[in-house]
């Protein structure tokens, strides 16, 4: 077989995230998946940000984000995140995402949670009433 | 190697969907796992793709997942992504929104994905260079909150 890999990934995180009881300001956010021990919205944003926590791990292994080089605090890190529309058609109703990645005060630990936010159009922050999809890729240098 | 994986997965479908007579004309799936693309109520923007059949639960069809409110499965995932065209590249699609369409026999799951594009603001629109598609199936999970 033809061999094109030249990055080997895997995946960290690989979970749906939704709104049990329904969008709106503070109300309850949920993962269902692998790889986060934690889910709350950004403290003091009622809606639109989300911080997930990942597993608990051994530094630079599973749980952590290792450290990087600059502003990016890894360049091996990958967030993919695609939102389930709601409704008929399933439009969704977001228009920008970002995400960011926290740094533990843990000195050598990494980053191990991620900053997600949403916005809708006009620019204000926003939940997807359907929820999203989320996968964490780390991609692990040859 | 340093190992991370927390969350094995395997992708079912990936392909690209073009539009070779032009925007708001049939759409075309090249690639794996799709047996046929067609548009849905809309001139443009809504695609319903119709995974390969398959055993029950197998590849062919997103099982259902564990908890109701995230039916049909916490641990499918699609990525789409618009090939851009012209100079520069831009792409006219500014938010997308999937979901899963059940079968109406019982314990098949979805073998269906709906795509929605839209442009600003939230219209409906093809995006004229087509779009990248994967959807994976991830394995194992549970609630968080």
């Amino acid at each position: 077989m033809t061999d094109y890999a030249v990055n080997s990934l895997q995946p960290i995180v690989q979970g749906v995230v939704t709104f049990p009881k329904g969008t709106g300001p503070n109300s309850l956010v949920a993962f269902d998946g692998e790889g986060i021990s934690a889910i709350a919205r950004r403290a003091g944003v009622m809606n639109g940000a989300y911080v997930l926590t990942l597993d608990a791990g051994l530094p630079g292994n599973a749980g952590a984000v290792q450290p990087g080089i600059g502003i990016l605090t890894d360049p091996n890190v990958r967030t993919m995140i695609t939102v389930r529309g709601s409704g008929a058609p399933p439009i969704s109703n977001i228009v920008t995402i970002a995400v960011l990645y926290l740094v533990s005060p843990t000195l050598g630990v990494g980053a191990d949670q991620l900053l997600i936010v949403m916005e809708t159009f006009p620019p204000a922050l926003a939940d997807p009433p359907g929820g999203f999809e989320i996968i964490v890729w780390v991609v692990v240098d040859q | 190697m340093p190992d991370y994986a927390a969350a094995p997965i395997q992708p079912i479908v990936s392909g690209f969907v073009t539009f070779p007579g032009g925007v708001a004309t049939q759409p075309f799936f090249q690639g794996k796992g799709v047996s046929s693309i067609v548009r849905g109520p809309s001139l443009q923007g809504l695609y319903i793709l119709t995974l390969d059949v398959g055993l029950p639960g197998n590849a062919g069809a997103v099982p259902f997942g564990p908890s109701p409110p995230l039916a049909p499965d916490p641990d499918v995932r699609t990525m789409v992504l618009p090939l851009a065209i012209g100079e520069p590249p831009l792409s006219t699609i500014t938010s997308i929104g999937v979901s899963y369409i059940p079968s109406a026999l019982s314990g098949v799951g979805a073998p269906q994905i709906e795509i929605a594009m839209t442009e600003p603001v939230f219209i409906l629109a093809d995006p004229p260079g087509g779009f990248q598609i994967i959807v994976w199936r991830g394995f194992g999970g549970g609630v968080i909150d």
